[in-house]
């Protein structure tokens, strides 16, 4: 099943005012903040049930929806 | 005797006119340059606005920031940074107590300038401002200043829905300054990575113990305090050694583990202030950096950044309490029932324009009744340990800190009750879970209160979780019950 509508409803919930589906450069244009990135990482633990290890908390990771879910879907396959 | 901080920037730019002064990644700025361009835009402020009048700076930090708050302060006047980020409404609040004669507006904010029309028509993009310097204008400005001028003016939230600003004056920021550099131990050779916002009164430290030393700043990118692991490989890479971070930063880090894998050992002084410092989070960077210097600090802004410190000398088990130790040089702190007060040079003349709310928190030394001695009323309570080092214990009233910030849970609770569909309201602060959580009565649903409430306040003043209930639960005396609201809501995540 595809969890992108799912992983964009809990965006939007964090920031509203962004597209996050046309975005492929969320950190490195300032768009989302280090309250966001916090707020991002506890949703995806929450709604998920993925931890979110320090070495993957990397700009990449948190760029576009689809590094997110590539993010999810690598923390699930190593836990 | 100093009596005017400028007259530190004139020594550093003759001592050492090439070098850096202050960075960040998009370029860096010598002391000569630091000290030509606030010349330049001191003179042009100077011929359209009079000394001693407030000055606002909307811009975002860097060193062409840094240069624009000093060329207010050339015209004689006082600056005031005005976070770009804040919400429109907020900003209006601020501008409506300062009242400025004059605002400066960063290039990359220039768009909102004709916005700023309703409080004064002198409006100039910062590096718009000509070459051109009047030295007869500026010395004559110079002669005429004395050190109890305002420096500048810091907002900050405030109980009664709108922010307070606190004023402070030249001679109190050469005051701390003065001991900051002597008892922290800066130089010409320290390289800060600065962390704090400039409208924080913790960059008061950096800014101008760096100015004063002839030392450097690093303006570290935001976006890297989200990610431990560059944040450490960056100021590494910049040879930073002395940081003066908020403790939840700090705790940030220690958490994700980045100081086991990329430790900055380049770093000397590790200093904070701002908030409580969890020991936990100091031993995780004391075990990193056995060497490093660590110093807790304490103090309000009202106080000038920093009123107590306690150089740590001995270990903690990670869930002991940190002391905040003694007294800095030259400034008085006690204890007043268990309230901790201050006196000295290092006290703000008080809230600008806000005589009231400068009465409340500004009174009269009890304990020296036969002199007009003011002192500042901290609302933090703290005892001695048997040490004789002071303790902080908590806050006589609803103030919070989160991520260094201080907020007033009344301004959020004014906000909301100022909207339509909020009958009653009570917010308060899951400290376990970070969360700030408002429970409140009313026809508004949470979308409604989240969009009311983004347009209004900063974001690190915006409640987390919203609970609708259909009245709030009272004490026998008619108020809001507090205790019970946080009894009975805290750790409970109402689905969104």
């Amino acid at each position: 099943m595809d969890e992108t509508p799912r992983l964009l409803d809990i965006l939007k919930d964090i920031n509203e005012d962004i597209d996050f589906a046309s975005q492929t450069a969320l950190v490195d244009d300032g768009l989302l903040d280090s309250f966001d990135i916090t707020s991002i990482i506890a949703a995806l633990d929450q709604e998920f049930g993925v931890r979110i290890k320090t070495a993957d908390i990397e700009p990449d990771n948190f760029n576009s929806v689809q590094a997110i879910m590539g993010l999810v879907a690598r923390c699930r396959e190593q836990q | 005797m100093t009596r005017n901080v400028l007259e530190w920037l004139e020594e550093a730019a003759l001592a050492n006119p090439d070098a850096v002064a202050f960075e960040d990644d998009a370029g860096a700025m010598t002391f000569a340059a630091l000290l030509g361009r606030a010349k330049e835009i001191g003179s042009y402020i100077a011929s359209r606005a009079k000394p001693q009048s407030a000055v606002a700076v909307f811009m975002d930090k860097s060193p062409a920031c840094v240069s624009a708050m000093l060329g207010a302060v050339f015209a004689g006047c006082f600056y005031t940074p005005v976070d770009p980020s804040m919400p429109w409404k907020r900003i209006g609040l601020t501008l409506d107590t300062l009242k400025p004669a004059f605002i400066l507006v960063g290039e990359a904010h220039k768009d909102a300038a004709p916005g700023f029309a309703a409080w004064t028509r002198n409006v100039a993009v910062a590096e718009s401002i000509g070459r051109g310097v009047d030295d007869t204008v500026l010395e004559n400005i110079r002669r005429n200043s004395i050190d109890a001028d305002l420096l500048y003016v810091l907002f900050t939230s405030g109980s009664t829905g709108s922010p307070k600003g606190v004023s402070i004056t030249h001679r109190a920021v050469i005051d701390f300054v003065e001991w900051a550099r002597g008892a922290l131990g800066i130089d010409c050779a320290c390289r800060f990575g600065n962390q704090a916002p400039l409208y924080f009164d913790n960059s008061v430290l950096d800014v101008y113990c760096a100015i004063r030393a002839g030392a450097y700043v690093l303006f570290i990118p935001y976006k890297y305090f989200s990610f431990p692991g560059r944040l450490l490989g960056y100021i590494a890479s910049r040879q930073v050694n002395t940081i003066f971070w908020v403790p939840s930063v700090l705790t940030a880090v220690a958490n994700s583990g980045a100081l086991d894998t990329q430790p900055p050992l380049a770093l000397q002084r590790v200093y904070f202030c701002g908030e409580v410092m969890p020991a936990r989070t100091l031993n995780a960077w004391r075990k990193a950096l056995p060497s490093a210097r660590c110093v807790n600090m304490y103090g309000p802004t009202e106080i000038t950044d920093v009123c107590t410190y306690y150089d740590v000398d001995r270990d903690f088990a990670d869930g002991e309490d940190l002391p905040i130790g003694r007294a800095r040089a030259n400034t008085r702190v006690m204890l007043v029932d268990g309230e901790i007060c201050v006196t000295g040079t290092c006290l703000s003349p008080g809230y600008y324009n806000a005589p009231e709310l400068t009465r409340a928190a500004f009174v009269q030394n009890p304990l020296r009744p036969g002199i007009h001695e003011v002192m500042y009323k901290t609302g933090d309570l703290g005892r001695y340990n048997e040490r004789g080092e002071l303790m902080f214990l908590g806050r006589v009233d609803s103030q919070i800190k989160r991520r260094g910030f201080r907020i007033e849970l009344g301004e959020i609770e004014g906000t909301l009750m100022a909207a339509a569909g909020v009958e009653e309201c009570c917010c308060f602060f899951d400290a376990i879970g970070e969360k700030i959580i408002c429970v409140y009565a009313g026809t508004a649903n949470q979308k409604e209160l989240r969009a009311l409430l983004k347009e209004r306040l900063p974001k690190y003043m915006l409640p987390d979780d919203y609970a609708r209930v259909g009245v709030l639960p009272k004490t026998g005396n008619g108020k809001v019950d507090r205790a019970r609201i946080k009894r009975e809501y805290a750790r409970e995540r109402p689905v969104v």
